[in-house]
């Protein structure tokens, strides 16, 4: 993967950090059936942002419309506005479009071409000259592994590669804004990795929106977050927020010859104690006091021979799983805040991550 | 942006095998009839030099072989002209020119042209036959010119109702038989009506024959003009519609 940057920057005029989307209540009926309500979404260049939510929660039609593929309700009334890069999509949208790359759900690819063709064509679609496809052509087809494939059929070609011709063909023009409806959807674990890092460096010159179902895509590619459930975006901060999201302080501990637990309890800052086994504790403490190296310093100094200690940390599984539950719950008992709700939940230990473990 | 999706769809159409097939096929039909009319023409020439005011070499041959060209137009339209919406819709790749930098009128102008010009490759056999007659005899080049148009124009006005009922539905199967249905629906409105009514006037193919017979009326002309653009615009206010009720 080459280290230079995508000069996107460059082709449209704007630093980084500048608002590349900015979309404001969108709602969406099909018939008398309302999917999207009241979406507002924001990216700045230089973000990755993950869609999330189950199937059916209104992702992929919240992104046929933020590429224009669908109209959103009252397109000329003007309740909702889809801003790309400062133009407005749904005046301009031809303007507006040829700063978006969009790969939907299904790749949208022409079966009978070659790679080749295909990829000109959807470069020559999005407005780039013939002189500038030609050296567009190899850099996408270098970063998406393509070198080897580019006279091929792509009807002749496998799942993994026309996945990732689909999303070449949604980076070739260097767009502000790249929407990526599940990009790792049918590759191998090794593909996975790939796209991933591909995505993460797209992530640097542009913005990228992706949905997904898949909650380790999100903790490992996108730095923000938004959950979408029946139609609404019901959560959205920073990945590392969503992770910390509702958890609660503590650390479990193991010890190899350990104390009467209410030893451990007498220690400045523990608030309780739970044993899970002979020799593994869960310690509990107030989140602005931590007794871990009190505790270690206790245990080597009486011999407690500790072995492991693991910081309690949610897997965004966990997280997921607690907001949209959280949201059906207040769905049917009032407007009570999501972010209180899962306060008191307990966690099996047995999800920990052993990612904090210390000597 | 037109010339460029015109160029893919003839693109797409030349690397199927089923292209190369349907022209050899058809191509084998036409040079078929064309051997049948001119051994008729042969038949009957000596009584023909009897007869003062005879009609020539061209009416007899290439008047009749077109009119048969502009009939199988009727059923071959439908058959491309399927592809051209419904087929991308059922195979997901229209999100492509959806979320392009497209106005509704480039997807729908670039597939009519890629349509006509491919058309125009399938019958071009059709002029090349007749025009090997100028070997050993003398051809009429007006009613061959004003046969030439009258098909360019009877193929366009095909093309549009199909792209049109191709628009309507993601089904392409579904789409052929809705084109054939209309086309064959207006050839029986001609075929079928009284001698002086306005059903008549609704046909493709009745304002062919004046093109057919070699006279040249703008009437004709004007009457292709308006249907081809009017079922180019409904093609593209329901593109229009499609972004907004999905």
């Amino acid at each position: 993967m080459p280290s230079t940057p995508l000069n996107a920057d460059q082709v449209s005029g704007q630093p980084p950090g500048t608002i590349t989307l900015s979309a404001k209540n969108l709602s969406r009926s099909f018939g008398n059936r309302q999917v999207i309500r009241n979406v507002s979404l924001e990216l700045k260049r230089g973000e990755v942002l993950g869609l999330l939510g189950h199937n059916g929660a209104g992702k992929s039609t919240t992104l046929q419309m933020l590429t224009g593929c669908l109209l959103p309700d009252d397109a000329e009334s003007k309740t909702g506005s889809i801003e790309i890069c400062g133009i407005d999509l749904l005046r301009h949208p031809t303007q507006a479009k040829a700063h978006i790359g969009y790969l939907p759900e299904a790749p949208p690819l022409y079966r009978e071409l070659s790679v080749n063709e295909y990829l000109t064509f959807a470069a020559r679609l999005r407005g780039m000259n013939s002189a500038a496809v030609v050296g567009a052509l190899v850099q996408t087809r270098q970063r998406c592994g393509l070198e080897s494939v580019g006279s091929k059929i792509i009807g002749t070609l496998s799942k993994g590669y026309q996945q990732r011709i689909g999303i070449a063909q949604a980076i070739i023009h260097r767009p502000a804004l790249i929407v990526l409806d599940e990009p790792t959807v049918g590759l191998d674990p090794t593909q996975i990795r790939e796209i991933r890092n591909l995505i993460r460096e797209l992530g640097d010159s542009s913005s990228v929106i992706l949905s997904t179902h898949l909650l380790s895509e999100v903790e490992s590619i996108c730095n923000r977050v938004e959950i979408m459930q029946h139609g609404k975006l019901i959560y959205g901060d920073t990945s590392e927020h969503m992770q910390r999201h509702g958890s609660v302080s503590g650390f479990t501990i193991t010890l190899r010859t350990p104390p009467l637990p209410n030893e451990l309890e007498s220690i400045d800052g523990v608030t309780s104690v739970e044993r899970f086994s002979a020799t593994q504790f869960r310690v509990l403490h107030s989140p602005d006091n931590n007794p871990g190296s009190m505790l270690l310093q206790l245990a080597s100094q009486r011999n407690w021979q500790p072995e492991q200690l693991t910081p309690l940390q949610d897997t965004l599984e966990e997280v997921f799983v607690r907001i949209t539950g959280d949201e059906s719950r207040n769905g049917q008992q009032g407007d009570q805040s999501p972010a209180l709700a899962g306060e008191d939940d307990a966690r099996p230990s047995s999800t920990v991550p052993q990612a904090g473990k210390k000597p | 942006m037109i010339r460029l999706l015109a160029l893919r769809e003839l693109r797409s159409l030349f690397s199927l095998p089923s292209t190369w097939l349907v022209l050899a096929v058809l191509q084998f039909i036409f040079s078929w009839f064309f051997l049948e009319i001119l051994q008729a023409y042969l038949d009957i020439q000596p009584q023909l030099a009897q007869i003062a005011n005879a009609p020539g070499v061209t009416a007899t041959v290439a008047t009749p072989m077109f009119n048969m060209v502009a009939m199988l137009m009727m059923m071959l339209v439908p058959v491309f002209t399927m592809r051209l919406i419904a087929e991308e819709r059922r195979s997901q790749t229209f999100a492509l020119l959806l979320s392009a930098p497209l106005a509704n009128r480039h997807i729908v102008l670039g597939k009519f042209l890629g349509l006509l010009v491919f058309m125009c490759v399938l019958t071009a056999g059709v002029p090349l036959m007749l025009c090997a007659l100028a070997l050993g005899t003398h051809l009429d080049h007006g009613l061959m010119l004003s046969n030439m148009l009258g098909l360019l124009l009877l193929t366009a006005s095909y093309i549009a109702v199909g792209l049109y009922i191709s628009a309507l539905t993601p089904q392409p199967v579904i789409a052929a038989i809705g084109a054939l249905a209309v086309l064959a629906g207006l050839w029986l409105a001609d075929l079928a009506a009284a001698e002086n009514s306005a059903w008549h006037m609704l046909s493709p193919l009745y304002h062919f024959r004046n093109f057919n017979t070699g006279l040249l009326d703008s009437a004709d002309a004007a009457f292709f003009a308006l249907f081809t653009a009017m079922f180019l615009l409904l093609a593209m206010k329901r593109l229009q519609n499609n972004r907004r009720y999905g």
